[in-house]
């Protein structure tokens, strides 16, 4: 079934996603999206009654790695791509700016 | 033949044999980057001092005695969305633009473990969710072949790299078509894998349900030899595939193709694509039938008609996911904000292009409630009745035919508005994509504007070395790509 986003859907989407839209850009967004979810709504036409999900199928299960605890000796190495360090830990922003 | 010129088993033959040194190799890679890459802006990042210094080992180990491996001393580019630790892996997005990995993805593992030297990393659509490689945080690469022209993405740099010889092998990743499209554009050589063939362990990824590490060269012999070397059970992958690989290069080694069965694709009228392609296409048809194949017209109407619906509602959807992890705290790009909200936002919004925000934004939606039973799930379906549709195929045949692309490459700065439109030049990889199976982009020659052309060969789920063998066996028979010194067409080289 063809469905649509209308505006509000588009900002809430956005905002699920981490995503700022400016509001001058809103509507170009809604219109982009709504373009690919009719083209896209093509999936449903088929009938595929009957059919199970698709999955990848292996000719032979890849080796585990031994369950076993690793020396993370480049520990700095991770801190030192990191954009803020406060001692051992990754430093970010307060949740709500009045706490 | 100068090194340029050579192969990537040709270049490794003759550092062993002492021809040459590695670091002439290096040299020469380096003299066709500095000559070239300021116009064709195939390159983000150049490794010159680092290729050197392994060259020096590499040419070491041969004076004594030693074997540095099938690859020795050939210089090879990755795309850069492929970790390599210590150096600047981009993904050509601003959220990445600064970022040193603390690893190398596998396939840059094996490929250094087989005497290769990375030269550099190349431009590619950011985040490769693209077709053209204009949206790149550098700007857009040029095809080599027509400097006018887009080489095709989203991995039109390594393509791009390997046309302008800046070196015989490179390495980029195919989710929908980003290696075969640009390899077609580019006039080269281009295999996606089947899906678990290669490790993707330390890809960025775009859509982990269809991404493959995918070889690009100037013949189907350095292919191989590429699938030798990338294509092996990886821990560290799990989508992997355990099983014992074939040797590849054998494959190459076909004669003729008695024996074959090869269907060639005639679902679509011919007046829907390039005519120069649509001849390119019959044209390799008449090659494999003199050369003893038997051929059929065979059609793949679930494939075709629902193949780029079907894609890009998958492909979306993961993206959506994988794209999350950029927040801003542990690595990358951080853009200071108020509250954690405001610098998740901040730091997103300003990072990642138009784009890419709208593909993470209509996938986080098809994931909702709603959308995900009114597209995913059926996705998912029209996923398992495409795959019985090439079981179907490929009971009856070896290979089939089909063109890469329905178009040839186009002008840089060609603004498709129509997104669906733009989507649909991905309509002949992404069904191939979506089966997991083999693709390979070969050239076919040039068009009377001197345009490159080729056709795609298709095999079933782990009959890559099938695809090679007839690959090499029409390669003989049609010459394999040449090097091109980038020029705009009209113009003198």
């Amino acid at each position: 079934m063809k469905m649509t986003v209308d505006r509000e859907v588009t900002l809430r989407m956005a905002r699920a996603a981490q995503l700022r839209i400016e509001p001058d850009q809103v509507d170009y967004m809604m219109n982009s999206i709504n373009d690919i979810l009719d083209f896209c709504a093509l999936v449903g036409d088929l009938d595929c009654a009957g059919t199970p999900d698709f999955s990848w199928k292996m000719k032979k299960l890849p080796d585990r790695r031994p369950d076993i605890a690793h020396d993370w000796s480049d520990r700095d190495e991770f801190k030192s791509s990191a954009p803020a360090i406060d001692g051992d830990f990754f430093r970010v922003p307060k949740i709500n700016a009045e706490e | 033949m100068e090194i340029h010129e050579l192969t990537a088993k040709e270049t490794a033959k003759a550092i062993k044999d002492k021809k040459f040194s590695a670091v002439e190799a290096v040299r020469s890679s380096m003299a066709r980057i500095s000559k070239y890459d300021g116009v064709v802006n195939a390159l983000i990042t150049v490794l010159e001092e680092d290729a050197l210094r392994r060259a020096g080992e590499i040419d070491a180990l041969i004076a004594r005695g030693e074997d540095p491996g099938p690859l020795a001393g050939v210089p090879y580019i990755v795309k850069d969305n492929f970790c390599t630790r210590g150096v600047r892996t981009t993904c050509s997005s601003h959220i990445l633009e600064n970022w040193k990995p603390t690893y190398n993805a596998s396939p840059v593992n094996y490929m250094n473990a087989a005497g290769a030297i990375l030269m550099a990393k190349s431009n590619l659509d950011e985040f490769a969710m693209g077709s053209s490689t204009e949206n790149s945080i550098i700007g857009p690469t040029k095809n080599p072949r027509d400097l006018g022209r887009v080489p095709g993405g989203s991995s039109g740099g390594s393509a791009a790299a390997v046309a302008s010889g800046y070196v015989p092998l490179a390495l980029g990743t195919d989710t929908g078509g980003s290696v075969r499209q640009p390899a077609a554009f580019c006039g080269i050589q281009g295999i996606k894998p089947s899906y678990g063939e290669v490790s993707r362990y330390g890809i960025i990824a775009y859509c982990s349900a269809l991404d493959q590490v995918s070889p690009l060269a100037r013949s189907v012999e350095d292919l191989a030899l590429a699938m030798e070397i990338l294509a092996r059970p990886d821990p560290n992958d799990t989508t992997c595939d355990g099983y014992a690989r074939p040797k590849f290069s054998d494959a190459t080694a076909m004669k003729d193709l008695k024996g074959c069965r090869i269907g060639v694709f005639a679902g679509f009228e011919a007046s829907e694509m390039d005519s120069d392609l649509y001849g390119a296409l019959t044209r390799a048809g008449d090659i494999c039938r003199e050369a003893g194949a038997v051929i059929e017209p065979i059609d793949l109407p679930i494939a075709v008609k629902y193949g780029v619906a079907t894609y890009y509602v998958t492909a979306l959807a993961d993206a959506s996911s994988k794209l999350g992890c950029y927040d801003g705290i542990r690595y990358g790009t951080h853009i200071e904000g108020a509250t954690l909200a405001d610098m998740y936002a901040n730091t997103r919004t300003s990072s990642f292009s138009e784009e890419v925000r709208r593909r993470i934004i209509l996938g986080a939606c098809l994931l909702t409630e709603g959308f995900y039973q009114n597209y995913y799930g059926p996705a998912l379906k029209v996923r398992t009745k495409m795959a019985e549709e090439f079981e179907d195929v490929f009971s009856k045949y070896d290979a089939y035919l089909l063109p890469t692309t329905p178009s040839l490459p186009y002008p840089l700065g060609t603004k498709e508005t129509d997104p669906n439109r733009m989507y649909l030049g991905d309509v002949f990889t992404v069904p191939i994509s979506l089966g997991g199976l083999p693709g390979l982009s070969l050239s076919m020659g040039f068009n009377s504007a001197n345009l490159p052309l080729s056709v795609q060969i298709v095999g079933s789920r782990y009959g890559d070395s099938k695809v090679l063998g007839i690959a090499a066996a029409l390669e003989r028979l049609i010459g394999r790509p040449t090097v091109c010194d980038p020029r705009k067409l009209g113009e003198v080289a």
